[in-house]
């Protein structure tokens, strides 16, 4: 294969076409990706369970900043069979916004995060998926910083992170505080992500490397986030940050037991053990 | 390789120099002349790194961005939301 590549460059170098090729090439490089940059679409999964009040305030905050930024997406609300209405709600949404911009996806019953992801994926129409918490703890005012950086830097995956910069959460105690901090030390020393955010949820991923990344997985419940990004690692895929703001939940309850900091060390050592 | 291997493998080579300059395997008078020292090093390296650990983590913990604005703006766009939502038609369901 290498001898032919140099054949060639020397067929049209002897010719003079190597400057007419390059060129060439060149403009159409251009038109592509100012083809492709206008027609990404962007696909946003809302998983949720109980949002009743959260899911209104973030799809018009959705809406009020991706319009703002001019970007075609669409908003997948993936509820799994809410008690308390939120079907209605996201149904209300949908007349108002249009069946367009806000897709409908529920399912029968309460069936995890890792399920919801491909459940959504498998009707999503983008080329890249956000995925966040419907519960407010995350702006959508960051997903355009999101995509700039994707576009400058052609990355794979970009996650926001409460760990760096301006980033940070408001809501938290100093115990609070500490088990992050600390779970985060731990698995920095560990798994050596290049994240510095493993639990986040607040992501933009292209597509396929989505897929791939789901279909890998194998943890359940928030630990599910950092095995996606030490499997991204592992997979070589790129990875951005940006600094987001965490708003711990405005309405219903946050929940970090005994129980999430046991599955967390679980997942920890089963990673560190296997990656 | 796993991180676990790379773990096993860095410790176990650790261990071996160690070992061997401990029962003298290896022969000289630096060693000789600083054996309490060479033995009591991974005490210390444990305790070291325990220091760094904590003031890391204690840092970090006090240096953690408390983002009232953030807070404060997120409060003021639920009213603003609500409002508009509302005179476009949309029926909050009240709970409680």
């Amino acid at each position: 294969m290498i001898p032919e590549i140099i054949f060639v460059n020397k067929q049209t170098e002897f010719l003079g076409w190597k400057y007419i090729v390059k060129t060439l090439t060149k403009s159409f490089d251009v038109v592509r990706s100012v083809k492709t940059m206008s027609q990404n679409i962007y696909s946003i999964l809302l998983p949720t369970f109980n949002e009743k009040d959260n899911l209104p305030i973030i799809v018009w905050l959705l809406v009020k900043y991706l319009d703002q930024s001019q970007l075609n997406y669409e908003i997948i609300i993936i509820d799994d069979a809410s008690p308390d209405g939120t079907l209605d709600v996201a149904k209300q949404l949908q007349k108002i916004y249009g069946e367009k911009k806000i897709v409908l996806r529920p399912r029968e019953a309460k069936l995890g995060l890792g399920t919801a992801y491909i459940h959504g994926i498998k009707h999503a129409s983008g080329n890249f998926i956000i995925i966040m918490d419907a519960d407010l703890s995350h702006h959508p005012k960051f997903i355009p910083e999101f995509i700039e950086l994707q576009k400058k830097e052609n990355l794979d995956i970009v996650t926001g992170t409460r760990y760096l910069g301006d980033g940070g959460v408001f809501g938290w105690d100093f115990k609070r505080k500490l088990v992050s901090r600390g779970a985060n030390f731990l698995s920095q020393l560990l798994l050596r992500p290049n994240c510095s955010d493993l639990t986040g949820s607040f992501r933009l991923y292209r597509k396929d490397v989505l897929q791939e990344l789901v279909s890998r997985c194998v943890s359940k419940g928030y630990v599910f986030q950092m095995e996606m990004i030490v499997r991204a690692r592992e997979l070589n895929y790129t990875i951005g940050e940006i600094p987001i703001t965490f708003v711990d939940r405005v309405y219903g309850q946050s929940k970090l037991g005994g129980t999430e900091i046991f599955q967390f060390a679980k997942n920890l050592l089963y990673l560190f053990a296997t990656t | 390789m796993t991180k676990l291997m790379e773990w096993v493998f860095v410790l176990s080579l650790f261990f071996a120099a160690y070992i061997a300059i401990v029962t003298k395997q290896i022969q000289s008078d630096v060693f000789d002349n600083w054996m309490f020292e060479v033995k009591v090093a991974p005490v210390i390296l444990v305790l070291l790194f325990g220091v760094y650990a904590a003031s890391t983590v204690l840092y970090r913990v006090f240096t953690f961005n408390d983002c009232p604005e953030a807070a404060e703006e997120l409060q003021r766009q639920i009213k603003e939301a609500r409002e508009d939502l509302m005179s476009r038609g949309f029926r909050f369901i009240e709970s409680n």
